[in-house]
């Protein structure tokens, strides 16, 4: 589906990212791999079994960082077809402990990272035929937000409108930009803390539509979708890949016992 | 992973316009397909599609309770089960808001929202318990959201058809079956094209509305269908994925076209 295209992935040697790098890969993409730490050891010898990638030091929450890597990707790969902004963090400090460098950190990385990358793709890949695109990792807590997580919400909410309105600049390149909102993910991060405890796994579970927490494999062929034509006439769009749960208003009990 | 080989599905209004796009489309992914419509397809529609794959066609007026529920036993028992239904099926009145009558809301609403909760019950009773392999695609609309002048039954159908998929799809999660719509813009099909005809200069203003510069074609849904019915979107439900060229995303131009 992703034959030639050449594509550069944010935060992607974990993950999120790392399932759409997967996916991307077994699509047929060439991929450029991105992290602002060292990938762990087996991470691209497996990668590297699926198809062409390579890895590119950069932390996207300074905007040298993210204009460089996109400049280096479309150097290494000899042009880019497509950006996937998806490196992001955030924090569970309580909201009265939230010092402007928690806000700086996470709206740095969450929203400006994504800013100044497309940004800087839009000014490399020039006039398109809307062939290429951007893909923006969003997330269900665009949409609603959860407990203690006041700055995530707000930098994922604001990532909602940055595709919306993106869309609108991004047409005159002749590029589309999409979002994919993951909602509960099993990622490694998710199974170290959330796991811990059975009883929330299967609170979390019970309100979710389809029964289970999602996993990487869920969501890396969304992306896949939204990068390749069969979403050619595709702009704008935020797909929620949450197994239902923002359809839902509220369970009245927890079934499964 | 975005293929449908080994998937039998039932498009409701399928030998025109969205639905005969989104028929091949789904025959193109591998898909054996049962299209069911009120008459039958023109013969060049029919050996179109049949050239494309494994192709049945169903006579069924979906606004009709009982052969909304048949054609689905019908389409399930020629191709032996099923595992995807697109509701698609539908029209409007291009009738005054003041002129609207009690028929013109009684027609809309039994195709366009009560043909699309039958035929999807009648499907989740015949596929049974499902492993999240089986789909519903509900064909809504950008007006399930965002009104348009002159279309007030047309809308509130289509809004109703964002909370009917949003709703199945919570209580169809137990059965294993994904709901999902698909929500075409405005798109150039023979209903649509007698308006944009109609009204000069309308397309130069409405392509000026749309991020990406024009009117959809037929050929830009099928995609999108294809996808939710696929195992690439086997963690998806309750979600309207709108195929607008970015219309939705779009709040006003300050500037006309130029002539």
């Amino acid at each position: 589906m992703l034959e030639n295209h050449r594509v550069v992935i944010t935060g992607s040697t974990y993950g999120i990212g790392l399932g759409i790098a997967d996916a991307m890969l077994r699509a047929g993409a060439r991929v450029i791999l991105n992290s602002n730490d060292d990938p762990a050891d087996d991470v691209l010898d497996r990668l590297s079994a699926l198809g062409e990638c390579h890895f590119i030091k950069a932390d996207l929450s300074s905007v040298e960082g993210a204009i460089g890597l996109v400049q280096e990707a479309h150097a290494q790969l000899g042009g880019l077809d497509c950006l996937v902004n998806n490196a992001g963090t955030f924090t569970d400090k309580p909201f009265l402990d939230n010092d402007p460098a928690d806000y700086d950190r996470i709206m740095n990385l969450n929203v400006r990272g994504y800013f100044f990358a497309t940004q800087e793709f839009a000014r490399l890949v020039g006039k398109r035929e809307f062939e290429a695109s951007v893909v923006c990792t969003g997330s269900t807590n665009g949409l609603q937000a959860e407990k203690g997580m006041p700055l995530y919400d707000t930098s994922k909410g604001a990532v909602l409108m940055l595709v919306r309105s993106l869309s609108l600049v991004l047409a005159d390149f002749g590029i589309r930009i999409n979002g994919v909102a993951p909602g509960l993910i099993r990622t490694p991060l998710h199974k170290k803390v959330i796991e811990k405890d059975p009883a929330l796994c299967k609170l979390l579970d019970a309100q979710i539509p389809l029964g289970r927490r999602g996993e990487l494999d869920d969501v890396g062929p969304v992306a896949v979708f939204l990068a390749s034509p069969a979403a050619k006439y595709i702009t704008g769009e935020m797909i929620y890949v949450d197994g239902g749960i923002a359809a839902q208003q509220t369970i009245w009990e927890v079934r499964g016992d | 992973m975005i293929g449908l080989e080994g998937k039998r599905a039932l498009v409701t209004g399928g030998t025109y316009g969205i639905g005969l796009g989104i028929a091949e489309a789904m025959l193109q992914a591998g898909a054996r397909v049962a299209i069911a419509s009120r008459k039958p397809p023109k013969d060049d529609v029919k050996q179109r599609l049949e050239s494309q794959g494994e192709v049945c066609f169903l006579q069924a007026d979906l606004s009709v309770a009982d052969e909304a529920r048949r054609c689905v036993r019908d389409a399930f028992n020629a191709l032996e089960g099923l595992d995807a239904l697109v509701n698609n099926a539908g029209s409007f009145f291009d009738v005054d808001f003041m002129d609207l009558t009690e028929e013109h809301f009684a027609r809309t609403f039994d195709l366009n929202v009560r043909g699309y909760f039958l035929a999807s019950q009648e499907f989740a009773r015949v596929v049974g318990q499902r492993d999240f392999d089986a789909a519903i695609i509900c064909v809504g609309s950008s007006n399930s959201i965002q009104a348009e002048h002159g279309s007030v039954l047309y809308d509130t159908s289509k809004g109703a058809i964002f909370m009917l998929m949003r709703s199945m799809a919570v209580s169809l999660g137990k059965h294993g079956i994904r709901v999902n719509g698909l929500g075409p813009g405005l798109i150039r099909t023979p209903l649509s094209s007698g308006g944009l005809a109609s009204v000069p200069g309308a397309e130069k203003l409405l392509n000026a509305q749309m991020p990406l510069g024009r009117i959809g074609e037929i050929e830009d849904c099928g995609g999108a269908a294809v996808f939710l019915a696929s195992d690439a979107a086997k963690y998806i439900t309750g979600h309207m994925l709108y195929v607008d060229g970015g219309l939705t995303a779009l709040q006003a131009i300050w500037e006309l076209p130029e002539a």
